[in-house]
């Protein structure tokens, strides 16, 4: 199964974002880009998979992402 | 020692609230949101999760909206400082601390403050309404005087702001944990909290809760991401949050808000106004001692209250009462505007304020010995 790094702003959004996508079920934990995020420094959740629905479940809560790479 | 001196920090602090410190100080000494290793995130978890518990506790929308700050006064600069530009007209009360005047002072911003009565909250009210003008950017008030306990009609104010399209901050120093307060339903967009009183959090952490907004920031600097921007991120909390933050205090507020909670905002409440309203009663039967407001009731005044003896200076009286064992504050508190109102610029005022800690037997000793002042 493929894997992404979600990427946000902060870490502060990258915990709401994980815990929100944990309450639907999903496998998820948090790991620091050092770079690959268009801006610098970031956080990314780690998604197994199914990425199109969490992707959806992040942006209805209004958490900002700020890339989504396969994760190598 | 006996300790009065609540408003201006709670003197005991809970177990949980220590035990909480401790443990961050031995098991959450990492950096949160700087680094990737376990320790920075398992410090970054537990930040977020105070967040999450505050946003709860008030009844903001979003753990991203609460931001930790150096104390109360910090968050009230960030809001005035972030939010209003030049030309812009501010509104205040007449029972302000200088954690607002000042700032509106120095920024140079217009502003007219309403008059708070102690006895009649929808003239109270009536005023705000007369002094917010067309180029009205925000109304800032406190919760409740601390001087005299007086609390403002909050949620009407904030009902007052949203209906004329003006901004609303609250400084909640003496409310907060004393007091329910619920920003969605208040209407309130700036929360501004004193954790080290009401919600007897250590000293040197304060919160600003933001329902909307700030455009000006007073500290800029690194907040761990966006690294390669040289301009401060626009997402709260991080937009105000540049340096480290205060790890051990943010979860000492934690385990305050638990303690809170624990026991409930309402027995808290009611425990402290039978205090004040039994010191009140007592206090009112001395010739030699004059009080300020009315007999406080339960919802419209804070457990606060002030008194002078009469041929003695607040600063006498304090040093009497400390030399009996009793610690309570004279002077100006900070609040020339509250003391010009009851006319005591000129020797400030003995203040007692209670936490959930005291107890009717202390009390007592203090009306003891004030009734032994010659």
């Amino acid at each position: 199964m493929k894997k992404y790094l979600i990427t946000m702003g902060s870490v502060t959004y990258a915990i709401k974002g994980r815990d929100l996508l944990r309450k639907h079920g999903y496998n998820v934990k948090i790991e620091r880009i050092a770079s690959g995020a268009s801006t610098g420094c970031g956080y990314s959740i780690v998604l197994d998979g199914k990425l199109s629905e969490a992707e959806s479940i992040l942006r209805n809560a209004g958490i900002k992402i700020l890339e989504i790479n396969e994760k190598l | 020692m006996i300790y009065f001196d609540n408003a201006a920090t709670t003197g005991k602090k809970p177990a949980g609230v220590i035990r909480a410190v401790d443990s961050a100080l031995r098991e959450f000494s990492a950096n949160p949101g700087r680094s990737g290793h376990t320790p920075s995130l398992k410090a970054a978890d537990a930040v977020y999760s105070a967040r999450e518990k505050a946003a709860e506790f008030f009844g903001a929308s979003g753990a991203e909206n609460v931001v930790f700050t150096l104390n109360c006064t910090h968050s009230i600069n960030c809001v005035i400082k972030g939010v209003l530009n030049k030309g812009e007209h501010a509104v205040t009360s007449s029972l302000e601390h200088n954690s607002v005047v000042r700032p509106l002072i120095k920024e140079e911003i217009p502003f007219d403050t309403a008059y708070v009565s102690l006895t009649d909250d929808d003239a109270t009210l009536r005023d705000f309404e007369r002094k917010i003008r067309l180029n009205t950017r925000l109304v800032i008030c406190t919760g409740a005087s601390n001087v005299l306990g007086k609390t403002l009609p909050i949620a009407e104010i904030g009902a007052l702001c949203k209906k004329k399209g003006v901004l609303f901050a609250v400084d909640a120093a003496q409310i907060a944990g004393v007091m329910p307060i619920n920003m969605r339903e208040m209407n309130i967009d700036y929360l501004c909290v004193a954790p080290h009183k009401g919600l007897y959090a250590p000293m040197g952490i304060g919160v600003l809760i933001c329902e909307k907004p700030i455009e000006n920031t007073i500290i800029e600097g690194g907040t761990g991401t966006n690294s390669t921007q040289l301009f401060q991120p626009e997402s709260l909390p991080e937009r105000l949050e540049s340096g480290t933050v205060n790890v051990p205090e943010i979860m000492g507020l934690s385990a305050g808000i638990d303690y809170v909670k624990g026991i409930g905002i309402k027995k808290i409440y009611t425990h402290e106004m039978n205090l004040i309203r039994y010191l009140y009663k007592e206090l009112s039967k001395i010739d030699r001692v004059q009080l300020y407001t009315p007999e406080p009731k339960d919802g419209t005044y804070a457990p606060v209250i002030s008194f002078n003896v009469y041929g003695k200076t607040s600063a006498e009286v304090s040093q009497y009462l400390n030399d009996k064992g009793i610690a309570v504050r004279g002077g100006l508190h900070c609040a020339p505007f509250a003391h010009r109102q009851i006319g005591t610029l000129d020797i400030g005022a003995v203040r007692v304020s209670v936490s959930a800690f005291n107890t009717l037997a202390e009390i007592t000793s203090l009306i003891k010995a004030i009734k032994q002042i010659r």
